[in-house]
């Protein structure tokens, strides 16, 4: 394409929806900067291309009984059982209710979430200092009270590696007493160590790991954290 | 296919479900601008869907798929219904200048009710680019066009959507005179 | 997210829309920010950070969340007292960002919001600022901890 020659309506169009080789993007790019009617038709379709996706973000509901999900099952032939399926699936949560939410409605969005849907929460202890330890305690303490004030199932993980260790070793952790209560109190609340930090901790002091009852021992700490980000957990570092 | 093992499933494959549902509904309901038409025809979709494949996969993976399926009820429908004369793919017609308008809601249903002024080839391909995210190739696949047929309905569409909604921005006497177009 | 939806509509209303900058995206990027700590000079690093990162995407295109709790409430009080970090964080509030501050760390800190923290209303309390950070990545928003 030599200077003169103008983009075609059909290019513009498939470089505003990424359709472009990265080449041909780079044409575009080029020929931008001061071109002041390629630079505004471009823009005059992108903004028509937001409007779409604006017009059709929250769609309106239809309504919606019982009946006529099995109505619409017998209709298209589906029979009783998969339109049973459409049914327990359609009663999943709003549609559309979820999407949106002011930081002003954080108090009943928390509580509402998902009633059903256990929250899932890991936290990531590297750090052995003291204080620190206690802080992550607390947090995991006010997290429970706060989930079980507002009847939210949930599951929780305190993940230890590098210095958080201590957090779990007999003998070395100054909390071995709290970290049991809260083990009897919560019942889906979960302490783990990592292998590889006990291994270390082997080789580079002599020590031989002796854990509080009731810790788990994953084979990696990163390697967990990794596993449980991909099922769905939030992550907090503390 | 085995249903009651489908709703033995993990609530990650009913959360995907859910997202699916909720995508196609989009897509139906800018075809059709009817919410009890384009819940029906996403229920057939699915229900179609799990009939073939007995779970529905990665949204990611399954996407073009689906919108096939939809596209075909879509179809069938229509061609149950249609009465009136068929759209020419070419033409459209703007009508007298709405005042100007500044409420967001009022935008929303301009838009559809610009989208819905659309010849159906082009109301498809620019929902399903637009709102979906498609590709052209996945577009000329669900659609059972060729390529180049899915880029000028997208181009026409896109243009014809600027005219009708190209009230929003103060025009020029000029312009005002070049309202009505038969391109 | 319903000032996102505004943004576009104001470009739209506007004359020829030149300088708006549209993500090629289909979507926002959503970012929660976990705020701990209350040493000064990490508190001005994540400031800053957060600008340059909602600099980077554009702020029409960014739902940044800012979530305090235990120490990490520091960051509002300094600003209290600091014009430098008030401005900062106005800045960021007018580019969209919403800070958050934890029920439990006010009650059990006894810190009051109306006269301890720099401009904070009801509307910014969550109750709990971990379960908070922990909801919001369940809605899509990942986790940078500064």
């Amino acid at each position: 394409m030599n200077e003169q020659q103008k983009f075609s309506d059909e290019f513009i169009n498939a470089f505003i929806d990424d359709q472009l080789t990265p080449e041909e993007k780079a044409q575009v790019y080029a020929r931008l900067s001061g071109n002041e009617p390629l630079s505004r038709q471009i823009c005059e379709l992108r903004k028509v291309r937001d409007m779409v996706q604006l017009a059709y973000k929250e769609p309106p509901m239809p309504e919606r009984g019982m009946a006529s999900f099995a109505a619409a099952g017998r209709k298209y032939g589906v029979g009783l059982v998969a339109g049973l399926a459409l049914i327990i699936v359609g009663g999943m949560g709003g549609w559309f209710l979820h999407q949106s939410r002011a930081p002003q409605d954080a108090a009943v969005a928390q509580v509402m979430s998902n009633p059903e849907e256990p929250a899932k929460v890991l936290f990531h202890v590297s750090d052995g200092n003291a204080e620190h330890l206690k802080t992550v305690l607390d947090e995991v303490e006010n997290l429970m009270k706060f989930y079980q004030q507002t009847n939210q199932k949930a599951r929780v993980e305190v993940i230890t590696n590098g210095g958080g260790l201590s957090l779990l070793l007999a003998g070395v952790s100054p909390y071995a007493d709290r970290i049991q209560r809260m083990q009897k109190e919560y019942s889906d609340l979960t302490f783990v160590a990592c292998q590889n930090t006990i291994d270390r901790v082997q080789q580079e002091l002599g020590l031989t790991a002796k854990l509080l009852p009731g810790v788990v021992v994953i084979d990696s700490g990163v390697a967990q954290i990794m596993r449980r980000q991909h099922q769905g957990w939030a992550y907090i570092q503390v | 296919m085995d249903v009651f093992h489908f709703l033995g499933r993990s609530r990650e494959a009913k959360l995907k479900l859910e997202q699916h549902r909720q995508r196609l509904y989009r897509i139906a309901y800018a075809w059709t601008h009817s919410a009890a038409l384009a819940d029906d025809l996403v229920q057939e979709t699915l229900a179609k869907a799990l009939k073939k494949s007995g779970q529905l996969r990665d949204p990611n993976a399954g996407d073009a798929w689906l919108y096939s399926i939809l596209a075909n009820c879509y179809h069938d429908h229509f061609r149950r219904l249609r009465t009136t004369e068929e759209i020419d793919e070419n033409t459209i017609i703007h009508d007298s200048t709405p005042e100007k308008e500044s409420s967001e809601q009022e935008i929303v249903l301009k838009v559809r009710a610009a989208i819905a002024r659309l010849s159906e080839g082009q109301r498809q391909v620019v929902t399903l680019v637009d709102i979906q995210g498609l590709s052209y190739m996945e577009v000329a696949q669900i659609l059972n066009v060729p390529i180049g047929t899915v880029m000028s309905r997208l181009c026409r569409a896109r243009y014809a959507l600027k005219d009708l909604l190209g009230d929003f921005a103060p025009r020029t006497a000029a312009e005002e005179s070049k309202i009505r177009r038969i391109k | 997210m319903k000032k996102f939806l505004t943004l576009v509509l104001m470009s739209v209303l506007s004359l020829g829309g030149l300088g708006a900058a549209y993500a090629e995206n289909y979507g926002k990027q959503k970012v929660a920010y976990h705020i701990n700590m209350d040493d000064e000079k990490t508190l001005k690093a994540a400031l800053g950070n957060m600008q340059n990162h909602v600099t980077a995407v554009g702020k029409e295109n960014i739902d940044l969340r800012v979530v305090m709790h235990g120490p990490g409430l520091a960051l509002l009080q300094t600003a209290n007292k600091d014009p430098d970090m008030q401005d900062k964080v106005s800045n960021l509030k007018r580019q969209g960002v919403h800070f958050n501050v934890c029920a439990n760390t006010l009650k059990s800190k006894k810190i009051n919001y109306k006269t301890d923290l720099y401009d904070t209303s009801e509307q910014d309390i969550v109750p709990s600022g971990v379960a908070e950070i922990a909801h919001l990545q369940s809605q899509g928003f990942s986790y940078v901890k500064p």
